[in-house]
C-alpha cells in the first residue's frame, strides 16, 4: 500500500506541493476538509486534475486530523494506492421522501459483490438518520463485510455539511468505497470515554430521532437549564451533554447527540433514533478520560489485523470531544500515534457521527461521542 | 485577558498591556485556556448543583409514593406481607402484627418465611401446629412457595384467619391475611339456622300428617257409623231425626274434604307433592272426567257437552293429578251452574294442549277473578251458590296445573258463564322422546306383572281407547284389564292367563269377534271363562247363542260395564282382618255386612296363621305394625306356604314409607294403604280389586263430594250406601 498525505493551509498552500504523477492502478485520495473551502470548489478541482485515475471521497468536517495534530481551516489529502485490493465507489443522494435506510440499500447495491470486504461510507451529518442509514446498508451486503466511517460536520455550525464523491460534490448527499479481495486486512473500534451522570429520565415523547419530552417535561428546556449561558451557543453546545438511551425492553445503552433544535416545537434532533417509553441519562466526560478512550480503540483495532502493523488509519472523532477537550484535543490524537508508531499514516476528521459496530464482526451502528477508527493494511 | 494571566503577567514579567507582539498568539491561547477552565468549572458545579437538585426532588417523589403505598397498606383491613425472591420479610403492615400479637418481638425486615412458621408452630399460635409442629411447617411452606387457592388457618385463640398468596414478578410473595372469625361465626350460626329451620319444616309436616290423621280416623269412624244407623234404623227412625242424621253426614262429609283439602295444600307447599310422570291418551281421561261428574249435574236442565277438536295427543304427564284439576274445574262448574250447559273442550296446540271447562253458570265479578286462585277466597255469588267448599279448589288445581308446566287462566262474564283455560306441555320437561310411530294411536301401556289375586279381565279390542277406558271404569271396580289389540292376541292370553271374564269387540280386523267367541267357547281350556260382548252392532241373539254371557252395545255405559263384569265373574266370600286394632275388622265388617261376607279377624299374625288353618281366606287386610307377629313375618310365613301363598293381601302400614320400601312390598301384596292417610274410599277400592262386588262398585261412581275433589279426584262414597 502506497500512501502519501498533503495539506492545504491559507498561509502554505498545498504542503508538500501536489505531485504530478498519478495514483497507482487502484487508487483513492481521502479528502476531509473545512466546508467553506470544499464548498469553494477549487481545491478539489486541483485533487481531481492532479489524481485523474483516482477516486476521490472526502467530506466537510469539524476539524480535520494529520498525523497526531488537529488543525482548522485547511483540507487534508491521503492518497492510498492499494496493490492487491480492487476498489469500487458508490454516491446517491438523499431525495424527498427517501428514507436513510432507502439510500443505505442504494449504496450497498452498488457495491454488493462475494469478494467486498469493506465498506467506507461518508454521509451529510444533518439530514441523515444514521442508524437507518448503516441498517440499510448492512441490508444489501453480506454479514461478513465490515462498514465504518461517519457523518459529515460543520464546525459548530450544524447548517450544512458536504460530501465529495467523485467528480460530484455537494450537501444532501452519501458516498462510499467498498474495498475487495483477500489481500485486505481490517481493524476497527469505536469507543467513547464518557460516564452516564444524575437521575435515569424516561423517554415519554419521541419519534423517530426527534425527542420531545423527558419525564413529561421538555427536554429542551431541561438541556438549557443545565447549560446555562451555553445555552446560547445550542445546538453545538448540547454536545457537552450526550444521552446514554436505552431501549425499552433494555439492553445495551448507545450514546446519542444532538444534531438541531427546534425552538417552535420544543424539539431536539439527534443524529440516531430515541426510542419512545426508553430511558435517558446525561452523560459526562473529562480529557483523561476522553484520551483513554482513544487510546483503546487504536489498540482495539489492532486486533482486527492479526500481527500486521496498519499502513493507514482513518479516524472519525466525534465533534463533542473537541468541544470538551479544546486546546488539548490533539491529546487523543498522540495517544493514537503512540500506539500504531511512526509508520502508520493517520488521517481523518471530527464528525456529527461515526458508524461502525460495537465490536469485531458486529452490525454496524451509529455512534455519538466516540473515537473511531479504521485501520487498514495489506498482505 | 484573564484576570490571573494578566497579574501572572505583572507579577512575573512585570508587563502590564504592552506584551511583545510575538508572545500574543501564545498568551492568547493561555488565555482562551484560562477562561474555558473557568467555565467548564462553572458548567460542572452547575450540573452537580441541578443534578443533586433533581436528585433530592426524586428522593422526594419516591418518599411519597412509598408512603402514599404504606398509607394504603396500613388502611387496608387486611394484614399484608411482603416477602422478597429469598422468602425473606421485606414488609408488613400494622394490621398484620395485631394479627398475630404473640410473634411482635419477631418481626424485623430480613426475617426468613420458614424462621417465622417456625416460630409460630413454637409459640403454639396456629391450633393446627400444636399437635404436629413439623409437618404443618412443611405444609405451609408448600402452600408458600406454590400458592393456589386461600389458606384458612384456625388460631389457637379460636379466630380463623384466611391466608391468600401469590407470587410477585421478581419472585417474591405477596400474602394477605384476613380475619374470617366474625364470618366463619355467621357461617355456623346459618347452619344452625338452616338446620333448625329444617326441623321445623320438618316438625310441621309431621305435624300435619299425623293431624290429619288423627283429625281423619274420628271422622270416619263418625261417617262411617251415621250411615250404618240411617241404613239400619231408617224405618225405625222418625222422618225428622233421619233428617238430622242426614245433616251430620253431610256435615261431616264435608268436614272430611275440608281437611283432605288442607292438607293436600299442604303438600303442595311444602313441595312434597310428587309429579309421576306416565304416557296416556288424554281423550280417554276427558271422558272418564265427565262420567264421573255426570251425577253432581243437574241433569234436567244442564248439559253436560264434550267438544273435543281433532284428534287429541297422546300425553306424558301426571295423569293422577290432571284428572284432579278436571274434576275440580267440571265439579265447579255444575255446583254453580243452574240451567245451560257445561262444556269440556280440548285441542292439541302444537306443544300444548288446551283443555277448557266452560259452563254458563252465575259467572264471577271482574273484580274477583283476581282472587279466585288465592288461598281461601271463594267467591260469594249470591243466594244461588248455596254449595260450600273451602275455596281452595282452584289454588290447588292451579298449583298442580303451574307443577305440570302448564298453567290455568279464566274468562268470565257475571250471569253469563265461565270459561276456565287449562294449557299444558304435551310433554313433561324431562320427558323421554315418544316415537313417532306411536304417536297416531293411544300407545299400549306396558303391562305391569300380574299379582297374586288380582281379579283379571282380558279386553279384547283393536281400538286402544276403548280398551284403555275398560282399564280405567274397571280398575275402580277392583279389576285388572289385560288388553288385547287382536283376535288371536287375545285368544293367545286367555289360554295363559285364564281370566275371570273377557270382554270381546265383535267389528276386528284378521279375525272377527265371532270367531274368537267361537274358538274360545269351544277349546277346553277357556270355554268355561265367561265372555261379555262389547259393539256397535246389537246382534245380542247371535251372542248368547254363540256362548256370550252378556252382550253390551257400544257406547256402554260404565256402570252398566262394571255390572256386567261383576255379574260374570266370581265372587270372594270370606276376610281375614289381621290388626291389632279392634275398630279396623268392625268397619269392614259392617261396610260388607250386606254382602254376606264372613269377616274373621286376628289380633296379631301368629294368630292370622292360625285362622288360616281354620278357614282359607278370599283376602287378607294385614297390618304392618303388631305386637308377637308383624305383617312382614306374616307374609314371610304366608309367602313359604304354597296352600296359602295365592291368597291376596292388602297392606296396612302405619307409618309412611320411603319408596323403596313402598315398591318392595308392592310386590308381595296386592294393595298398600298407608294407615295415616287411610280413607274409607282407598280400603274400599283395594278391598274391590280383590272382591269385586256390583254394589260397592257402583258406589265408586257415585259423586256426592262437594267440588273439591280430594287426591285422585275420587270423591267420598258411603258406605255400601244402598
Amino acid at each position: 500500500m502506497k500512501t502519501a498525505q498533503y495539506k492545504w493551509s491559507q498561509r502554505d498552500g498545498w504542503q508538500p506541493s501536489l505531485p504530478t504523477d498519478e495514483v497507482e492502478r487502484s487508487g483513492v485520495v481521502f479528502v476531509f476538509g473545512a466546508r467553506s473551502l470544499i464548498q469553494a470548489g477549487e481545491l478539489v478541482s486541483d485533487l481531481r486534475a492532479h489524481f485523474k485515475g483516482a477516486a476521490i471521497l472526502g467530506c466537510s468536517t469539524s476539524g480535520e486530523i494529520l498525523s497526531d495534530t488537529v488543525v482548522d481551516d485547511s483540507v487534508i489529502a491521503t492518497t492510498v494506492g492499494f496493490e492487491h485490493t480492487p476498489l469500487h465507489s458508490a454516491s446517491a443522494t438523499i431525495g424527498e421522501g427517501k428514507s436513510s435506510y432507502a439510500v443505505g440499500q442504494e449504496l450497498a447495491q452498488q457495491l454488493n459483490d462475494a469478494s467486498l470486504r469493506h465498506v467506507f461510507v461518508l454521509s451529510d451529518g444533518l439530514n441523515v438518520n444514521g442508524s437507518d442509514l448503516a441498517r440499510g446498508l448492512a441490508s444489501g451486503i453480506s454479514e461478513d463485510v465490515s462498514i465504518t466511517g461517519g457523518l459529515s460536520g460543520d464546525g459548530a455550525n450544524f447548517a450544512e455539511t458536504w460530501v465529495i464523491a467523485g467528480d460530484a460534490a455537494g450537501p444532501q448527499r452519501v458516498a462510499a468505497i467498498g474495498l475487495y479481495g483477500e489481500s485486505l486486512r481490517i481493524g476497527y473500534a469505536s469507543m467513547g470515554g464518557w460516564e452516564p451522570f444524575g437521575p435515569l429520565r424516561t423517554i415519554t415523547r419521541a419519534k423517530g430521532n426527534v425527542l420531545y419530552e423527558l419525564d413529561g417535561g421538555s427536554a429542551l428546556d431541561l438541556y438549557k437549564s443545565y447549560l446555562g449561558p451555553r445555552a446560547a451557543q445550542l445546538p453545538g453546545s448540547a454536545l457537552l451533554f450526550p444521552i446514554l438511551v436505552t431501549e425499552p425492553k433494555g439492553g445495551e445503552g448507545v450514546v446519542r447527540t444532538v444534531l438541531s433544535v427546534d425552538e417552535q416545537n420544543k424539539s431536539m434532533t439527534f443524529a440516531g433514533d430515541i426510542p419512545d417509553g426508553g430511558t435517558a441519562q446525561f452523560m459526562k466526560t473529562n480529557v483523561d478520560d476522553l484520551v483513554d478512550g482513544a487510546r483503546a480503540a487504536a489498540k482495539s483495532s489492532l486486533s482486527g489485523l492479526g500481527d500486521a502493523r496498519p499502513d493507514l488509519a482513518l479516524l472519525v472523532s466525534c465533534v463533542g470531544r473537541k468541544l470538551v477537550m479544546k486546546q488539548r484535543i490533539e491529546e487523543e490524537v498522540e495517544a493514537i500515534r503512540e500506539v500504531f508508531g511512526a509508520n502508520t499514516k493517520i488521517a481523518g476528521f471530527y464528525s456529527y457521527g461515526e458508524l461502525c459496530p460495537f465490536k469485531q464482526g458486529g452490525e454496524c451502528r451509529l455512534h455519538n461521542q466516540t473515537m473511531t477508527i479504521t485501520a487498514f493494511a495489506e498482505d | 485577558m484573564h484576570r490571573l494571566l494578566r497579574r501572572q503577567l505583572r507579577k512575573y514579567l512585570g508587563v502590564e498591556d504592552e506584551t511583545p507582539p510575538t508572545l500574543q498568539p501564545f498568551l492568547a491561547a493561555v488565555d482562551a485556556a484560562y477562561t474555558d477552565f473557568d467555565s467548564d468549572l462553572a458548567q460542572l458545579e452547575r450540573s452537580l448543583e441541578l443534578s443533586s437538585k433533581e436528585l433530592s426532588h426524586a428522593r422526594d417523589v419516591a418518599t411519597k409514593a412509598q408512603s402514599r403505598l404504606t398509607d394504603a397498606l396500613e388502611s387496608i383491613s387486611e394484614g399484608f406481607f411482603l416477602f422478597d425472591a429469598d422468602d425473606r420479610m421485606v414488609l408488613c403492615n400494622s394490621r398484620y402484627r395485631e394479627l398475630y400479637p404473640g410473634m411482635a418481638d419477631v418481626f424485623r425486615p430480613g426475617l426468613g418465611f420458614e424462621e417465622m412458621l417456625r416460630t409460630v408452630a413454637e409459640r403454639r399460635i396456629v391450633a393446627d401446629a400444636v399437635a404436629r409442629p413439623q409437618e404443618w411447617v412443611e405444609e405451609r411452606l408448600a402452600q408458600h412457595r406454590n400458592p393456589r387457592g386461600p389458606v384458612l388457618q384456625a388460631q389457637k385463640d379460636a379466630r380463623w384467619i384466611q391466608i391468600s398468596e401469590r407470587k410477585t414478578h421478581d419472585g417474591g410473595t405477596v400474602s394477605v391475611y384476613t380475619d374470617v372469625t366474625e364470618l366463619k361465626r355467621r357461617e355456623e350460626q346459618l347452619a344452625a339456622a338452616r338446620d333448625e329451620a329444617m326441623a321445623a319444616t320438618q316438625a310441621k309436616s309431621k305435624f300435619l300428617a299425623s293431624m290429619s290423621h288423627e283429625l281423619r280416623t274420628p271422622l270416619n269412624a263418625i261417617i262411617g257409623f251415621t250411615r250404618l244407623v240411617m241404613r239400619r234404623a231408617k224405618d225405625a227412625l222418625p222422618d225428622k231425626q233421619y233428617e238430622n242424621l242426614e245433616k251430620v253426614l253431610v256435615s261431616a262429609e264435608h268436614l272430611l274434604s275440608l281437611i283432605n283439602t288442607v292438607l293436600d295444600l299442604a303438600k303442595i307447599e311444602a313441595g312434597r307433592t310428587e309429579v309421576s310422570p306416565a304416557e296416556f291418551p288424554l281423550e280417554p281421561l276427558l271422558d272418564l272426567c265427565l262420567a264421573t261428574v255426570e251425577p253432581m249435574v243437574k241433569a234436567d236442565r244442564v248439559r253436560l257437552i264434550k267438544d273435543v277438536q281433532g284428534r287429541l295427543p297422546v300425553l306424558y304427564t301426571d295423569q293422577g293429578k290432571l284428572k284432579q284439576i278436571l274434576i275440580n274445574l267440571l265439579s265447579n262448574a255444575a255446583k254453580f251452574t243452574e240451567t245451560g250447559s257445561i262444556t269440556l273442550r280440548g285441542r292439541s296446540l302444537e306443544e300444548r294442549v288446551e283443555v277448557a271447562v266452560a259452563d254458563t253458570g252465575s259467572g264471577i265479578p271482574k273484580a274477583a277473578l283476581e282472587l279466585i286462585f288465592e288461598e281461601f277466597s271463594q267467591v260469594d255469588g249470591g243466594p244461588e251458590r248455596g254449595q260450600k267448599g273451602t275455596g281452595l279448589g282452584l289454588t290447588i288445581s292451579r298449583r298442580l296445573a303451574r307443577l305440570l308446566g302448564g298453567d290455568i287462566t279464566v274468562e268470565s262474564e257475571l250471569g253469563e258463564g265461565s270459561t276456565f283455560t287449562i294449557t299444558l306441555p304435551v310433554r313433561l320437561a324431562g320427558a323421554p322422546e315418544l316415537k313417532p310411530a306411536r304417536s297416531a294411536r293411544a300407545p299400549a301401556a306396558p303391562e305391569a306383572p300380574i299379582r297374586p289375586g288380582e281379579k283379571i279381565v282380558l279386553a279384547i279390542d283393536d281400538d286402544r281407547n276403548v280398551l284403555h277406558l275398560l282399564r280405567e271404569n274397571l280398575a275402580d271396580a277392583g279389576y285388572r284389564v289385560i288388553g288385547a289389540e287382536s283376535g288371536e292376541e287375545g285368544l293367545q292370553k286367555a289360554r295363559e292367563l285364564k281370566p275371570r271374564a273377557i270382554t270381546l269387540d265383535i267389528m276386528m280386523p284378521d279375525i272377527d269377534g265371532w270367531q274368537v267367541l267361537h274358538t274360545l267357547k269351544t277349546d277346553p281350556v277357556t270355554r268355561d271363562i265367561p265372555v261379555i260382548l262389547l259393539s256397535i252392532v246389537d246382534r245380542t241373539d247371535l251372542g248368547f247363542r254363540l256362548g256370550a254371557a252378556d252382550y253390551l252395545v257400544k257406547p256402554f255405559d260404565s256402570k252398566a260395564l262394571i255390572g256386567a263384569v261383576a255379574r260374570v265373574a266370581p265372587h270372594c266370600r270370606r276376610i281375614l282382618v289381621v290388626d291389632d286394632d279392634p275398630n279396623i275388622p268392625e268397619l269392614v265388617r259392617q261396610l260388607f255386612e250386606d254382602e254376606h261376607f264372613t269377616i274373621d279377624w286376628a289380633a296379631d299374625g301368629a294368630a292370622g296363621l292360625e285362622h288360616l288353618a281354620q278357614a282359607r281366606p278370599d283376602v287378607i287386610l294385614l297390618d304392618l305394625v303388631m305386637p308377637r307377629m308383624d305383617g312382614l313375618a306374616f307374609l314371610d310365613a304366608l309367602e313359604r306356604n304354597p296352600a296359602y301363598k295365592e291368597i291376596p293381601v292388602i297392606m296396612l302400614t302405619a307409618e309412611s314409607l320411603s319408596p323403596t320400601d313402598r315398591r318392595m312390598l308392592q310386590e308381595r301384596v296386592l294393595g298398600l294403604i298407608e294407615k295415616r292417610g287411610l280413607d274409607r274410599e282407598a280400603l274400599i277400592q283395594e278391598l274391590r280389586r280383590a272382591l269385586p262386588v256390583g254394589e260397592a262398585a257402583e258406589a265408586s261412581a257415585a259423586v256426592d263430594a262437594p267440588g273439591d275433589g280430594e287426591g285422585e279426584g275420587t270423591p267420598t262414597v258411603g258406605l255400601a250406601s244402598s
